[in-house]
């Protein structure tokens, strides 16, 4: 489904270079659900920015689907985050000016998707996060664990194979943060989504079947869990 | 698409209102003057024609000398009567005559043949018998006024009007009122008939008429006719057709005109800058809306569409407002064009109604949208490239980063080049439309220089702001030059305008100055001049009879005196020039400063123009026509063909076209005018000028309706008929002058938007409010001074050119050059104060909110 291959990404040059994801391998399968810790700067964003193809690596290759993101061009990449990939971010998700309905739209009025299928298919993603009350509703009157949501809706609206958030419960308190991972976990459980999940808290973190560490760009090591919060195997850094 | 329209665009356009309406205004405002100077052109054009056409009536020719603005005598009339086919051949004499008490009014006088005129019917007579009038009318104190003139005056057949004649103010009784129909019409209905020797003797043009209007038989053929009858009149005199002579019209006012769309023209470039800078500045507001849309999938060319289309949809609504608003400015301009027109051709140019040319509005709306999209295509392209991770990480740099500092260098050095070139081409065709195609590209090449000067500016600014005002100028210089597009861009936004201003004011300031040259110290130089009160609508006075200079030079303190006679309308190869007439002092060879002939001996010269065998040329003519001196010159006068040895060559304003200097006895001999425009009086030494003036008045005052000027007062007043000239110059800065402040408000205030979270932070680490807002009112302070400086540069070569080249093809004025400079510094302390207040302004806003708000602004 998403495969690394040695991958590396350097920003700037000479003194200033920052390797941002250094040779970096590892296979994510269909219906997987990875979260992705480490410190600030451990480039955790940037590894899900090479997935969706914002930005392509230095060196190795990022494959979705079989298919290297790097060698798509703009109209192909674009595609893959309309049609395949639903991104969350950790802030500033949703287009002030729109209502919730109309954000999670977006991206099929994007796509040319006929408006009768449009309204058939938001009601549907906002049912999925429990928000069909705020439908009419403008993000700045919605709270942050409901913003959030509505920007997992917009992910979902598509149908994607590949969920990509980026600390999507960085700035909701725990209640919320919870609920959202239950909807990551169960989109994964009942939809078979693939979830790549950036997150600082080891709790949501352990929900994910397995957990990645990285540190400077690399793999610190990975951890099996049973989706329950409790580690099962921890296989450390390979050198 | 159109989903995305109203889900992407609709909204953001809507809440950024004041934006997208700079957008329209900027296109309605370029549309809007574009239309208006066609529908203006138009109006003055069909106005004219009506009047020519109404005052033919029914007569199928016209015989006229030249296009019929100079006497001929009126044995032609008979000559045309032998002709089997004419019916009648009515001859019409023309004048200006004032309305005593009444100073601001002036009259047409027209002299006709009343009773040839019973076959022609042109006037309706409403109050009192045919007959009886017509007898009454033999009487030289008769005439006979319109209703639209009576009305409204209380006047009625019986009643006496006072009116001030070239021959003097005289009673005249009203023996009927005209119904105000067909010629009775013209003119606003301002319109005086009289029998024709009686207005003759009023006008001094005894034995002379102006037009003979031909009324031909039933079914005769006019071509053969008009032939026939142009091979038997003698040379100069013209058949024409009434539809002929206006048409000869359109080509001697099409420079004019011309000039005019030229000036729209730069106003739709001003209105294409202020759409890209105001779709740039929208850019960098609308980078994260669009980065989001990237996020989800939007393609770019998809965005860049999206963006096309907002702007097609803007230029749509842009050009809908702007060809109303075009007409609704025509209506309030007309008025002060034909005024401007006047004065530069010394004609009357009633205008009744607005008249739009349908066909050319399909063209006016492509253009509007052309350049809407033209002007949007940058930034539309600029947005759909970005990247949305830079834009997400809020480097705004990314999307303010316009094109490289060489690319803009060779756009200009190539807009420069091809403007160069068309000016050349200006030059060697005397063509207006590559003028027009020239000077707007040099305007444009003058906003794409900005940039570039800016940036190699910050070696200077950054050194001096912190100097002069410590952080709070180290912030603002370091702000300057971190996105020197946008300084640019605002400096460049600035320096247009200034530009505009200073070409405007640099040409009638040229223009007061070149004529004043004249007046002071030049040939012209008097200590009093007389003339009559009224004028045909332009600065020339209408005429007086030369009598009064012997009368005037008989008075006690008067040493000498100077006449002076303008024909503004003397055809001469197709051309209307003006033909000058002086008195022998004129062209005392002392009187011309140095350098004043271009060409020829003032020595030489003046013994052949004061015996009359000798002409002086003004260098438009000379250059027009290819004429130097020792070159013969033949104009159409009366009584045939009149040749005369040119020499000298000299600057002169009195016709656009060119004009003719001669010994006024010519005049008298060839074109049997006795009749002169002004009086100049040289005073005994130890007269007072006061003394004289109160002399004359007493002496002449009571029989004429007299102005008597002191050389001050005439200076001052060609001073204003070139202010009326150029009004409409000043009203066309005074827009673009406000579309384009409010684009530089724009500019600063987003700036501020775009720095709202450092400000915030800079705050944080312990900066007040003061200096925070002192670093901002630097900063616009200084993009005020550079965009000053800078207007003021390009402006010194644009008025150079447009003086210099521009005008002397436009329109004919060979003019030297003189820069506005008192006008450019009050135009920089004018920019520095408005920079300054806007600064201020956005510095408020910048400090008004909360810096924990500002921070949290991504
Ligand atoms: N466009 C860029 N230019 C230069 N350096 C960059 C760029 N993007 C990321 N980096 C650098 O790459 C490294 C990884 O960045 P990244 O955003 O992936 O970190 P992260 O793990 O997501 O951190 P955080 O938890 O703070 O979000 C950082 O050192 C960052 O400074
Ligand atoms: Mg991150």
């Amino acid at each position: 489904m998403i495969e690394y291959r040695q991958v590396t990404k350097v920003f700037g040059s000479g003194d200033t270079a920052v390797k941002a994801v250094d040779d970096l391998s590892f296979t994510i399968e269909r219906g997987d659900f990875w979260s992705l810790m480490g410190p600030s700067g451990a480039g955790k964003s940037t590894v899900l920015h090479l997935i969706a193809g914002l930005t392509s690596p230095t060196s190795g290759a990022v494959l979705v689907e079989g298919r290297d993101v790097a060698r798509m061009s703009g109209k192909e990449a674009a595609e893959l985050r309309r049609r395949r990939v639903g991104y969350v971010l950790q802030a500033f998700n949703l287009l002030p000016f729109l209502t919730a309905e109309e954000n999670v739209g977006m991206p099929l009025v994007l796509d040319g998707v006929p408006q009768r299928e449009i309204d058939r298919r938001v009601p549907a993603a906002l049912e999925l996060v429990k928000m069909t009350h705020r439908a009419k509703h403008h993000p700045t009157t919605l709270s942050g664990g409901e913003q959030q949501r509505v920007a997992i809706a917009r992910a979902l609206v598509i149908d994607p194979a590949i969920v990509l958030a980026d600390e999507p419960t960085g700035n909701l308190d725990r209640a919320n943060g919870r609920a959202v991972m239950d909807l990551l976990v169960d989109l994964n459980e009942r939809l078979s989504v693939t979830i790549l999940l950036v997150t600082h808290d080891p709790v949501f973190a352990a929900m994910a079947k397995r957990v990645l560490h990285l540190v400077d760009g690399s793999l610190e090591q990975t951890t099996a869990s049973d989706g329950d919060g409790d580690a099962l195997t921890t296989s450390g850094r390979r050198r | 698409m159109l989903r995305l329209l109203r889900l992407i665009s609709y909204p953001q356009l809507r809440a950024s209102w004041g934006r997208s309406l700079l957008v329209i205004g900027g296109i309605a405002t370029g549309v809007a003057l574009i239309v208006a100077i066609d529908v203006i052109n138009a109006s003055v054009l069909a106005g004219f024609r009506r009047t020519i056409e109404r005052v033919a009536g029914p007569a199928q020719l016209q015989v006229t000398l030249g296009i019929g603005e100079v006497g001929f005598s009126e044995a032609a009339a008979d000559l045309i009567r032998t002709d089997p086919a004419v019916v009648a051949a009515i001859p019409l004499t023309r004048g200006t005559v004032g309305l005593v008490g009444d100073p601001g009014t002036t009259l047409q006088l027209f002299g006709v043949d009343l009773t040839a005129e019973e076959d022609l019917q042109r006037y309706t007579v409403t109050s009192g018998d045919r007959r009886e009038i017509l007898a009454n009318m033999n009487d030289p104190s008769s005439i006979l006024v319109t209703s639209t003139f009576a009305e409204p005056r209380g006047l009625d057949v019986g009643r006496s009007l006072t009116l001030a004649t070239p021959t003097g103010t005289r009673p005249y009784t009203i023996r009927g009122i005209l119904e105000a129909r067909g010629m009775a019409a013209a003119f606003g209905g301002l319109l005086i008939v009289m029998d024709l020797p009686a207005a003759q003797r009023a006008l001094a043009k005894d034995g002379q008429i102006d037009q003979i209007d031909v009324v031909l038989a039933d079914g005769a053929p006019i071509d053969a006719v008009q032939a026939r009858l142009q091979s038997r009149l003698p040379t100069g005199l013209r058949v024409l057709r009434p539809a002929e002579r206006s048409a000869e019209y359109d080509g001697v006012l099409g420079s004019f005109q011309a000039m005019l769309t030229g000036l729209s023209l730069l106003c739709l470039v001003a209105g294409i800058y202020i759409v890209y800078n105001t779709t740039s500045t929208a850019a960098v507001h609308r980078a994260l809306t669009m980065a989001a849309l990237r996020l989800q999938g939007a393609e770019r060319s998809q965005l860049f569409r999206l963006l096309m289309l907002e702007a097609l949809v803007l230029g749509v609504l842009g050009v809908v407002a702007g060809i109303p608003i075009g007409v609704l400015l025509a209506m309030l301009l007309t008025g002060m064009v034909s005024d401007s027109m006047s004065v530069i051709f010394q004609i009357r140019f009633p205008v009744e109604a607005l008249t739009v040319r349908l066909q050319h509005q399909p063209w006016i709306f492509v253009v509007g949208i052309g350049a809407t999209l033209f002007a949007s295509y940058a930034s539309a392209r600029r947005v759909a490239r970005m990247e949305p991770l830079a834009i997400m990480r809020a480097d705004f740099r990314a999307v303010t980063r316009g094109p490289s500092a060489r690319r803009l260098i060779v756009g200009w050095i190539a807009l420069v080049a091809i403007s160069t070139a068309a000016l050349a081409i200006e030059v060697q065709q005397r063509s207006i439309l590559w003028g027009n195609f020239g000077s707007t590209l040099w305007f444009a090449a003058s906003i794409v220089i900005a940039i570039p000067l800016v940036r190699a500016s910050r070696a200077i600014f950054s050194q001096i702001l912190p100097r002069l005002f410590g952080a709070a100028g180290r912030v603002a210089a370091e702000s300057l030059y971190r996105s020197p597009v946008r300084t640019g861009v605002t400096a460049a936004a600035i320096a247009l305008v200034m530009t505009v201003a200073l070409t405007s004011s640099s040409l009638s300031w040229s223009l007061s100055r070149n004529i004043s040259s004249y007046f002071s110290g030049g040939f012209l130089a008097c200590d009093l001049a007389v003339s009559a009160v009224t004028t045909d609508g332009g600065w020339l006075e209408t005429p007086i009879p030369d009598e009064l200079g012997g009368e005037i030079g008989r008075l006690e303190g008067v040493r000498s005196i100077d006449l002076i006679r303008i024909f503004p309308g003397q055809m001469f190869r197709g051309e209307r020039i003006a033909v000058g007439g002086g008195s022998d002092g004129i062209f005392d060879p002392d009187r011309y400063p140095r350098g004043w002939y271009r060409s020829g001996n003032p020595e030489t010269a003046a013994v052949a123009l004061r015996a009359g065998t000798g002409a002086n040329v003004s260098l438009s003519l000379a250059e027009r026509f290819r004429l130097a001196v020792g070159d013969r010159i033949t104009l159409d006068a009366p009584d045939g063909p009149l040749s005369l040895a040119i020499t000298g060559i000299v600057p002169d304003y009195m016709s656009d076209r060119g004009s003719v200097i001669l010994n006024r006895r010519l005049l008298v001999e060839h074109w049997n005018d006795h009749a002169v425009n002004r009086i100049h009086v040289f005073l005994r030494p130890g007269a007072a000028a006061e003394d004289v003036r109160a002399r004359i008045a007493a002496r002449l005052g009571k029989d004429y309706a007299l102005k008597i000027l002191m050389p001050g007062e005439v200076v001052a007043f060609h001073a204003e008929q070139v202010a009326r000239a150029f009004v409409l110059m000043d009203a066309v800065q005074l827009l673009i002058v406000v579309v384009t402040v409010a684009g530089i408000l724009d500019l600063l205030l987003s700036s501020i938007v775009e720095r709202k979270r450092e400000l915030s932070l800079w705050r944080m680490i312990g900066a007040d409010e003061g200096a925070v807002r002192r670093s901002v009112v630097v900063e616009s302070g200084t993009i005020g001074a550079m965009g000053g400086i800078l207007g003021i540069a390009l402006g010194f070569v644009t008025s150079a050119i447009w003086v210099g080249m521009n005008f002397r093809y436009l329109l004919g004025y060979y003019l030297q050059f003189y820069f506005a400079w008192t006008s450019a510094l009050r135009f920089l302390v004018l920019v520095a104060a408005m920079a300054m207040t806007a600064g201020y302004l956005a510095a408020v806003a910048a400090t008004r909110q909360s810096i924990l708000d500002g921070l949290r602004i991504d």
